[in-house]
């Protein structure tokens, strides 16, 4: 799965550490989440959706 | 896409903290091992007398404090810590310790006494206990992991430990069978789970 997240918290001038504070998640899985090592579950999409005041669809693509 | 290459590095402002904080735990996980080890083969070849060689190892097991620490600081600095993990490190630390003293307390008892077959039972299960209570550690650790990935992670270490253990049991008692290799004792079955389990996790660490 593709996702935009590095693109997002770029443009709200966050690092990695605090998005993973926002979303109260380590730095390990933001980082694994932006490189598509890891897709996260249902749940912790929709909290980054929410997060970002945006569809899962929006921020999650398919291959 | 500069902006986010900038920002990469911002965020990777406390890179030397880490590095220092992995050269630390690197460190002191390598005095742990060579002073723990290291006891146990100078006792193969030096008769050092049990008290000698128990407190000498007792003094190795001590250098598990700073290595739990700088591998606890580590986490912290790259922030993939968590208090599952710190929970799970303290247990750990306790058990090792239980695990310890109880095995010498069975040898030592052994050695200074002949009993009935009854306390043999319980003198032989003691050492046994810590390594359940190792055993509740890591159940716990992925009961109380509020962190996905790092939980998916945790079940994927424990899955390669198992897969380890399952294969070199399965090829060591073929080997035993055809007499090439001596008699394992069972006990093994738990470190050699706990070095597959090493093994995964820096092998995942190596792969980035």
């Amino acid at each position: 799965m593709k996702n935009r997240l590095k693109v997002l918290r770029a443009e709200r001038d966050w690092s990695q550490q605090d998005l993973a504070e926002r979303l109260e998640v380590s730095r390990q899985s933001v980082n694994a989440i932006e490189t598509g090592k890891y897709d996260p579950s249902l749940p912790l999409a929709f909290r980054i959706a929410d997060l970002f005041g945006m569809s899962i669809e929006e921020i999650f693509q398919r291959d | 896409m500069p902006v986010i290459a900038e920002m990469d590095k911002a965020a990777d402002d406390n890179a030397a903290l880490q590095a220092q904080a992995r050269r630390e735990t690197l460190l002191w996980g390598a005095a742990f091992v060579i002073g723990t080890f290291g006891v146990g083969i100078l006792n193969l070849f030096v008769d050092l007398g049990s008290a000698l060689s128990a407190a000498l190892f007792f003094a190795a097991m001590l250098l598990l404090f700073p290595f739990v620490r700088a591998g606890e600081r580590l986490q912290r600095v790259s922030g993939n810590g968590s208090l599952a993990l710190l929970r799970y490190n303290r247990r750990f630390m306790v058990a090792s310790f239980a695990y310890v003293a109880a095995l010498m307390g069975a040898i030592w008892l052994t050695k200074i006494g002949s009993y009935s077959a009854p306390v043999y039972v319980l003198i032989a299960i003691a050492p046994s206990l810590p390594i359940l209570l190792m055993i509740w550690t890591m159940a716990r650790l992925l009961q109380e992991e509020q962190d996905e990935y790092l939980r998916s992670q945790h079940i994927r270490h424990a899955l390669v430990a198992t897969g380890f253990v399952l294969a070199a049991a399965t090829i060591w008692g073929f080997l035993e069978q055809f007499n090439v290799v001596p008699h394992m004792p069972s006990y093994w079955v738990f470190p050699a789970w706990a070095i597959g389990l090493g093994g995964s996790q820096i092998w995942s660490k190596l792969r980035g």
